[in-house]
């Protein structure tokens, strides 16, 4: 039963990965504290059931077209960000920043209340319910994509950080912008870039979420909570710390909803969260 | 090279890095009672770092700090500051939202030695401000904002703050930096009045003409190290520091 | 112009503040007695919640510069406590005050000490997992009903008022006027002088002998007791207590009031709560409760871009004033 429940976790862990992996690079790389990421994670989940119930469509496939659009969306935003905020101080950018992204959560969560309302909207997929069996461990089909999905942003995201001119720009910006800026790069446009990135993730992110469970508008605070929470345990901008965290993050919440009962494991999420803050905020890796 | 340390002020075997970067490495520095000592070296050095670790703003990887004969390696800073340690800021940082007035106050307030008796309404800590001012000649600016205040203005502004905590060590860091000539004469018969108070200085620079005259004896860093430490004399005919500011 | 100038007749004065304190003190607890308009009550109650919530969240937040995004969290620790305390125990409104108030001080203590030691960035997100775990918490605690709750029968009215929201409307004012009297203090107050250095400057602070680390968590505690504060009577007011009062209307509300009232001044967080709060009143019967919720999200996002300094910043740059802080306008 417990065996069980960590090895759910660990699927559970690969979801998690995904949703959280586009904070990694807007919150940890870019450094823009966007706490609507999940909400944006909810509009797409949204629009993908628009779509879906138009098209039938399978939800994923969905959330991969969808990476386009909000890939513009999130350069958009970037530019948007940058000319209204680059005048302030650096330290005020930060909690202004953030600031302005709540109130940007706040607006498309009201947006996405009238619009489709409190009741929960959910898609059926072929494989919504049936399971694989590995290793003699019955494992939800949906669980399973979402955590080989979730691994291979992961992969594709270290890769493209590691082996691309413009992802070793990005990191490189990360580090030290002025540096940067002083051998002729040009920060504005990789960070842009970077955030049109962590938006196109969220796309996927959003087909993937509203595969694994129905959504509702309120749902985004609570990701907020989870994705925080992985993000800031792995290390702001570490992909191999985010896939870990993810991972503690899936089995703890996953042994606690079995030991315990389900309402109390996002709580576990957000002590982790907490914890991480008061003992070690910087978290488990560096890079 | 003789170390003149004494036992007012003594960093030992102070190292620090930042990430990967070697910004101390073993730098011991030790001060007397009413010295005026000169920091220098080329950028990167690391003397703002040992300033740092001085009023602590960092704490040492390993090394200690005694500060009459207390150890106040881990210290805050603002403790350190309470035991008459004061600094003022290469780029100076002054409190935006106040006036300079009120700049100048809040560390009558919270740093001198006396400032329990102090309440923010009081006379006192208004009255030592603006005669702090006075000295420096800004009185007639104490209610401007700092955005507005010239270059030298900012300085002395700094350099009035770290006094109104009635200090017994005095670190500055490249106060004069952006400074004309002139300006640079005027603070330094400031800092000569000062020192004449009793005030151990150490003085971080880079304009020559400044150290020279007014340091006693300096200390020479070059990547996390001391090279050098002497009088003013030795300093200028030692070959090392020639080399490591002009390069073979 | 001199600083001393831009203070108001009644911050240099204090006997006059004090006299219009107790005068309107009277007058709130006497106008219920004669007059008896509950519906005048019931929308004053929510008003005077906010006044005293956006007040609270500005000391930590519009003085010191940590933004906290739970104040939900505080709310609802607060009216759980009191709530609890009653419906359990029966003990009335006064004990349930002072319980909330040292609960909440508690959390904003364990909360200012786990990450004053951070960036500001990270306060605020702690306090979101924060208000989100209470939440989590009481969903699951059996001894307040989990996700049901319970309900607050109210105590009969002192006499002579002639109902318990009649009575609530004086203990909301009083409150009120502890907590704007408390911010006033702190306002003049050496404490509160630091408070603004750390905003401005935290390094520098630190330098110049400001003991940051004790002065925050000083002020995230008298912040949390005065949310604390707020929630205290709402289980007298809604005669029902769910985890669903922990609603993320009351963060935003609590972030936005003092945002566009004026951050880091006395009279803007009052000045934004009496503005929303009428705002919303009126949006959620004329249009829908959502729709409220939705002004205040574009209002945060324009005031944040554009205004900063909130509406107190705009009176004061029409008028010609530079924008200190610290004052009362």
């Amino acid at each position: 039963m417990l065996v069980d429940s960590i090895i759910l976790g660990v699927l559970l862990g690969g979801f998690y990965a995904a949703l959280s992996v586009g904070l990694t690079v807007s919150f940890g790389l870019v450094k823009i504290v966007n706490v609507a990421h999940p909400t944006f994670i909810l509009v797409a989940s949204y629009i993908i059931f628009s779509l879906n119930s138009m098209t039938a469509a399978d939800p994923i496939v969905i959330g991969l077209l969808l990476t386009i659009p909000f890939f513009a969306l999130g350069v958009a935003l970037f530019l948007a960000y940058d000319r209204l905020f680059s005048g302030r101080s650096k330290g005020d950018q930060e909690l202004i920043g953030l600031v302005f992204f709540f109130g940007v959560l706040v607006v498309l969560e009201i947006v996405l209340l009238r619009i489709f309302g409190v009741t929960e909207r959910g898609i059926t997929t072929s494989y919504s319910t049936s399971s694989t069996i590995l290793f003699g461990v019955l494992l939800p089909d949906k669980f399973l994509f979402a955590l080989i999905a979730g691994v291979i942003m992961i992969v594709a995201l270290h890769l493209f950080f590691t082996r691309t001119f413009t992802g070793r720009a990005v990191r490189a910006v990360a580090e030290d912008e002025i540096a940067v800026m002083l051998m002729g790069g040009r920060p504005t446009r990789v960070k842009a870039l970077a955030t049109g990135l962590s938006m196109a993730t969220a796309a996927v992110a959003g087909g993937l979420l509203i595969m694994v469970q129905p959504i509702y508008p309120s749902l985004d605070i609570q990701l907020v909570g989870l994705t925080f929470a992985v993000v800031i345990l792995g290390g702001r901008r570490s992909l191999l710390g985010t896939l870990i965290a993810s991972m503690f993050l899936g089995i703890a919440t996953s042994v606690t909803a079995t030991l315990l009962n389900v309402g109390l494991s996002l709580g576990v999420a957000y002590v982790i969260l907490l914890a991480t803050l008061a003992l070690r905020p910087e978290g488990l890796f560096k890079r | 090279m003789t170390d003149d340390g004494g036992d007012f002020l003594s960093a030992t075997h102070i190292f620090k890095s930042f990430g990967g970067i070697k910004a101390l490495t073993d730098v011991s520095f030790k001060l007397k009672k009413g010295e005026r000592v000169g920091l220098i070296g080329p950028n990167g050095s690391g003397k703002t770092t040992l300033l740092n670790i001085i009023s602590g703003v960092f704490k040492p990887d390993s090394g200690r700090v005694v500060f009459e004969q207390t150890d106040i390696t881990t210290r805050p800073a603002h403790a350190r500051t309470e035991m008459g340690i004061a600094r003022t800021f290469q780029v100076p940082r002054p409190f935006q939202t106040l006036s300079l007035l009120d700049n100048v106050k809040i560390a009558v307030m919270y740093g001198s030695r006396d400032h329990k008796k102090t309440k923010s309404g009081s006379s006192r800590a208004s009255d030592t401000a603006k005669n702090l001012l006075k000295r420096l000649g800004l009185e007639p600016k104490e209610q401007t904002l700092p955005k507005e205040l010239t270059q030298i203005d900012m300085r002395k502004m700094e350099l009035a703050r770290a006094l109104a905590v009635g200090p017994k060590l005095l670190l500055l860091d490249e106060v004069m930096a952006g400074l004309t000539s002139d300006e640079v004469d005027e603070v330094l018969k400031i800092l000569l009045s000062i020192h004449e108070e009793g005030i151990t200085i150490v003085m971080v620079e880079h304009i020559m003409r400044a150290i020279m005259n007014f340091c006693e004896r300096i200390v020479v860093l070059s990547e996390g190290r001391q090279i050098a430490s002497g009088t003013t004399n030795e300093i200028a005919n030692d070959r090392e520091v020639i080399r490591v500011y002009l390069g073979e | 112009m001199k600083r001393q100038q831009q203070l108001t007749i009644l911050a240099s004065r204090p006997l006059l503040g004090l006299i219009a304190t107790v005068a309107i003190l009277v007058v709130a607890s006497v106008a219920p007695i004669i007059f008896n308009q509950p519906y005048f009550y019931y929308v004053s109650y929510i008003v005077l919640q906010y006044v005293i919530l956006a007040t609270a969240w500005n000391i930590f937040g519009g003085y010191a510069g940590y933004v906290n995004f739970g104040a939900a969290g505080f709310f609802g620790l607060g009216a759980y406590v009191s709530g609890y305390l009653y419906h359990t125990y029966n003990l009335g409104l006064l004990a349930g005050l002072v319980a909330a108030a040292a609960a909440c001080a508690a959390l904003g203590a364990l909360v200012g000490y786990a990450t004053a030691r951070l960036r500001g960035l990270y306060f605020a997100i702690a306090t979101l997992a924060i208000s989100l775990l209470i939440q989590v918490v009481f969903i699951n605690m059996p001894q307040v009903g989990q996700s049901f709750g319970f309900i607050v029968t109210p105590p009969p009215p002192p006499p002579p008022y002639p109902s318990y929201i009649a009575f609530l409307f004086p203990v909301m004012i009083a409150i009120a006027l502890i907590s704007v009297l408390a911010s006033w203090f702190l306002l003049r107050s050496r404490f509160g002088i630091g408070l603004f250095s750390i905003k401005d400057d935290e390094l520098a602070a630190e330098s110049v002998g400001v003991p940051t680390f004790k002065l925050k968590l000083l002020a995230a505690t008298m912040s949390g007791l005065f949310m604390g504060l707020a929630g205290a009577p709402f289980p007298y007011y809604q005669l029902y207590i769910s985890p669903d009062i922990i609603s993320f209307t009351i963060s935003i509300n609590s972030v936005a009031m003092p945002l566009i009232g004026g951050i880091g001044t006395l009279s803007g967080p009052v000045v934004g709560a009496v503005l929303l709060s009428a705002i919303q009143q009126v949006a959620s019967v004329s249009i829908s409760s959502d729709i409220n919720v939705l002004i205040v999200g574009v209002l945060i996002i324009i005031f944040i871009v554009a205004a900063p300094d909130g509406l107190l910043g705009i009176f004061r740059r029409l008028i010609g004033k530079p924008s200190t802080q610290g004052e009362k306008s």
